[in-house]
């Protein structure tokens, strides 16, 4: 059993250093010419852009001490969008109008990558290590992305609740774009698969407080497991009160809980959806988590090792296409369909016809103390 | 100014055309325009008002659901009411897809779907409470959630409403825009029409003038005043070049009135001299036509004869070519038959060597066998001698035995050998004799085949004979086909000969047939022309008659001319 340590107090530290802009490699006076330029797009100065960062220095590292991409060394600018839209908008048209940028790695929301999405669409590849929202699977032929759409993780999960917790299920969802999302994916599946939804409850993210109805609900209904689609605020008070009710039915809910780990003993034993968990077969996976431990001193979390897996796809087509904007696209977009799956460290990528990956596994973990146990692996190859 | 009347009337169309073709193309434009804008002005009230429908539905939908659970406790209600939860932000999302949009509609969106997302939760509140069985509190919640209901209600129908007057305004603009094309589209035909008009009418003014002028002109030229003339530097020019014709064609008149006039008295006078010399001309002319009437018949005659002869000719000619032909033939067949003749009579000379073989091998055989006939000779006198032998033998054999007789039992051994002696003494005599019986039908057969041989020796050399005979035949023959061929084309020689004479006689035969012939023809000719003349001759005296009463007749008409 590994522990994953949310390192939440690196960020401002982090996001004081590389804010605005986070240029590496700089000081050698390497022309374009010479080296293979990535931008980086993902919120610096928050945890989410530290660990992106951290991923795609490996990986940076790694190539160029394996003698650099067609023999250039591999150069990244790093730019902050703070995962706001409009910050990302102008990123990404700053990306755009620098030639040298061959490709880039972002951005690390959904959010800012839709907004980018209308810059990247006029020529220029963006691969999105971490954006899971369904929108981005018709976000345009220059997007793609790492982490599979939510649609599919909830799907895994249904897959996993069904099978390792029970036929009847009760669902409640924050009623914004994010928890429907997950609602529907998960309801559907679940329900396709021969389970039964017994409630689905709608909540406000942030603002309902009171549970009690709901839970006894619930508790009249008896059923085997709560889904919670929705992020770890509202989660928290939901388990917590539906403890205090003594409801004993398994809680499982998508990647938004990842932050109730550690918080209290009460969420001991919640199930959470895992888009990387470095104890993940596989020996790509275990020597990374290797490298990552000796270069930071900790083990990578999926923002860092899909953003790793990121630098190391776009390498992988820049070396066998050469450095050039419409051709590493057209590799991306043959990766898995065309030319075989890339292996990466999150699993086997590769890409549907919208850039989405297929058959990502999709890891489920349950949260032990501050530590987030290993317990299944759905889906992969 | 334009000078000429199609100038002026392709003007007039020209312009009328012009601004009917402005206006039209305006018109078209206009219309273009203003239907593209108020299709896409359908289009956004399309979608909206599919979006405020489907979204009063669903909503009107959902509350009926919630309610209807709360009222009823019925399942479905509560299933169909989790189905439509959500569904409707989503619609409501879509009309910030809208055009025309503002800052302040699309907070009333976010309003709207704010306010759909807490009406939706409280409702499900309201179910959780009734599920648990705090009836009264879920109907609380319920009724609590009426002015969102309401709000939503309302949002819903301002945002129609707002979008109808968005339609309205662009609806009046539509209309001005409308408005005032139309009047540009109607000034523009306006001014086309009354420009056209004016140039018709000048168009018209400007024919009828000049056509008057020249009628008036054309009226008096027939009157008889040759002197009238109507150019006009005034006039288009069309009728310009019309008038310069007319004043030429007068000019023209006059000229050839008065020469007519001149010389109308002159022909009258000369006419009546022309009368008599023609009178003697015919006189003349129809004893010329009498000569040569004979001389035409005698040429004629002439011309036959000369065709006879030729005919003549080329029969002998064609004659000629059948015997030379036959001669051709003549000579081939010879040369065949001495071909022929030289090929027999070496087959014949091969006969006879043939033959003199033949008899030679004949006559050896012939020598051998009577060699055979001597060898026969020597076996009969041989088989005399035998037989001689065998009767001494016979003789002493009986001799032997009657002494053995005499000597009695001693001599019975000695009687037995007399008696094997006699018996071989018999023997040998029985075997000379076959032996001469032998020889005598070898003799025989010896003689027949000497006779046979000399026989066919014979026929042979009669056949030699015959043989050298038709050698000899045929050494002349050869020889008289020699001559024969010679002659032949002696004759053949002489045949072509007379040919080429014959055809150089029957050129000169057919050529003075053909100039008799012609002198014959153009005799005819001339006399049949002679009697023309004659007859044209009297033609002329009568139409000279004609001409001095025609003269006569002119004079009197000139005599009224302005000339």
């Amino acid at each position: 059993m590994r522990s994953l340590h949310p390192a939440r107090i690196l960020t401002p530290i982090l996001g004081l250093a590389a804010l605005i802009t986070y240029a590496t490699g700089c000081g050698g006076g390497d022309s374009a010419g010479d080296t293979l330029r990535l931008g980086v797009a993902t919120p610096l100065e928050q945890f989410i852009g530290a660990q992106t960062l951290r991923g795609v220095e490996l990986a940076r590292d790694q190539l160029n001490a394996d003698g650099g991409v067609r023999g250039r060394r591999v150069e990244l600018l790093a730019v902050t969008d703070s995962a706001s839209a409009q910050r990302a908008v102008s990123v990404a048209d700053g990306f755009f109008s620098d030639a040298t940028i061959a490709a880039v790695i972002g951005h690390s929301t959904s959010g800012a990558t839709l907004a980018g999405a209308a810059i990247y669409n006029r020529g220029l590849a963006a691969v999105s290590p971490t954006a899971t929202s369904p929108e981005i699977s018709d976000a345009g032929d220059w997007i793609f992305r790492i982490a599979s759409s939510d649609a599919a993780n909830s799907a895994g999960l249904a897959r996993f609740a069904l099978r390792e917790l029970g036929t009847r299920a009760a669902i409640l969802y924050a009623n914004e774009p994010y928890g429907r999302g997950l609602r529907e994916g998960f309801g559907k599946a679940y329900r396709a698969a021969g389970g039964e939804l017994v409630e689905e409850y709608p909540y406000i993210e942030g603002t309902t407080q009171d549970f009690e109805a709901y839970l006894m609900g619930i508790q009249t209904a008896g059923p085997d497991l709560i889904f919670i689609g929705g992020l770890d605020a509202s989660a928290g008070l939901i388990i917590q009160q539906a403890r205090e009710l003594g409801i004993e039915a398994p809680i499982i809910g998508g990647d938004g809980l990842l932050g109730l780990a550690g918080l209290d003993p009460v969420y001991d034993g919640t199930y959470v959806g895992l888009l990387y968990h470095p104890d993940a077969p596989g020996q790509t996976s275990r020597q990374f988590v290797e490298a990552y431990r000796s270069a930071y001193g900790e083990l990578p979390d999926h923002f860092a090792a899909l953003a790793y897996d990121a630098v190391m796809l776009v390498a992988q087509a820049a070396e066998e296409v050469g450095i050039d904007r419409e051709r590493i696209r057209a590799y991306l977009q043959e990766v898995g369909s065309t030319r075989s799956g890339a292996p990466g460290v999150g699993g086997l990528i590769a890409f549907d016809e919208k850039g989405d990956p297929q058959d990502k596994s999709y890891a489920v973990g349950r949260i032990s103390g501050d530590m987030m146990e290993l317990v299944s692996v759905e889906g992969g190859t | 100014m334009i000078k000429t009347i199609r100038g002026r009337q392709a003007g007039a169309f020209a312009v009328l055309l012009l601004g009917l073709l402005a206006a039209g193309l305006l018109g078209i434009r206009s219309l273009k325009g203003l239907s593209a804008e108020f299709e896409a002005g359908m289009a956004d009230v399309r979608q909206a008002s599919e979006i405020g429908t489907q979204l009063q539905r669903d909503v009107l939908e959902l509350i009926f659901a919630a309610e209807g659970y709360l009222a009823s406790g019925s399942r479905d209600s509560k299933r169909r009411f989790a189905e439509l939860a959500g569904r409707t932000q989503d619609v409501a999302t879509r009309y910030r897809d809208l055009e025309g949009m503002g800052a302040a509609e699309v907070r009333q969106v976010e309003r709207l779907t704010s306010a759909l997302t807490q009406l939706e939760v409280e409702l499900a509140r309201a179910h959780a409470l009734y599920d648990i069985g705090r009836r009264t509190e879920a109907r609380e919640l319920a009724d609590a959630a009426h002015p969102l209901a309401e709000e939503v209600a309302s949002l819903i129908s301002a945002l129609g409403e707002r979008q109808a007057q968005l339609l309205q305004a662009s609806a009046i603009d539509l209309q001005d825009r409308a408005r005032e094309r139309s009047n540009y589209v109607f000034t523009i035909v306006v001014l086309a029409f009354v420009a056209g008009i004016l140039l018709a009418l000048a168009t018209v003014r400007s024919i009828d003038r000049p056509l008057a002028t020249l009628v008036s002109a054309a009226r008096r030229l027939g009157s008889g005043d040759l002197r009238t003339r109507v150019s006009d530097e005034t006039m288009p020019k069309e009728f310009a070049s019309v008038g310069a014709a007319f004043d030429s064609m007068a000019g023209g008149l006059r000229n050839i009135a008065e020469q007519v006039v001149s010389t109308t008295s002159q022909v009258t006078s000369s006419a009546a001299e022309f009368s008599a010399i023609s009178e003697q001309v015919a006189g003349s002319t129809h004893e010329v036509a009498l000569a040569m009437s004979e001389i035409s018949e005698g040429a004629d005659g002439q011309a036959r004869a000369l065709s006879e002869t030729a005919a003549a000719v080329v029969e002998l000619r064609d004659g000629t070519d059948r015997i030379a032909s036959d001669a051709n033939k003549n000579r081939e067949l010879s040369h065949a038959v001495r071909h022929e003749a030289g090929q027999s009579q070496e087959s014949v000379r091969q006969a006879v060597e043939l033959l003199l073989s033949l008899r030679e091998v004949v006559h050896k055989s012939a020598e051998e066998i009577q060699g055979l006939e001597a060898t026969s000779d020597r076996i009969t006198g041989f088989v005399k001698r035998i037989t001689s032998i065998a009767e001494q033998t016979h003789l002493l054999s009986l001799n032997a035995a009657i002494e053995a007789a005499h000597a009695g039992h001693e001599g019975r051994g000695f009687s037995v050998v007399a008696e094997e002696v006699r018996k071989l003494a018999a023997e040998a005599d029985t075997a000379a004799q076959e032996v001469d019986e032998t020889v005598t039908n070898f003799r025989k057969w010896v003689s027949n085949a000497t006779d046979r041989m000399r026989k066919g020796e014979g026929q042979v050399t009669q056949v030699e004979g015959v043989a050298r005979g038709a050698e000899g035949a045929l050494d002349s023959i050869s020889v008289d086909l020699e001559r024969i061929a010679r002659a032949t084309d002696q004759a053949l020689e002489t045949v072509e000969r007379s040919r080429t004479l014959l055809e150089q006689v029957a050129g000169h035969v057919e050529t003075v047939t053909a100039t008799a012939t012609a002198h014959a023809a153009r005799s005819q000719d001339v006399s049949a022309a002679v009697q023309e003349q004659s007859a044209t001759t009297q033609q002329i005296s009568a139409s000279v008659s004609e001409l001095v009463a025609a003269a006569d007749a002119l004079r009197s008409a000139v005599k009224e001319w302005d000339v």
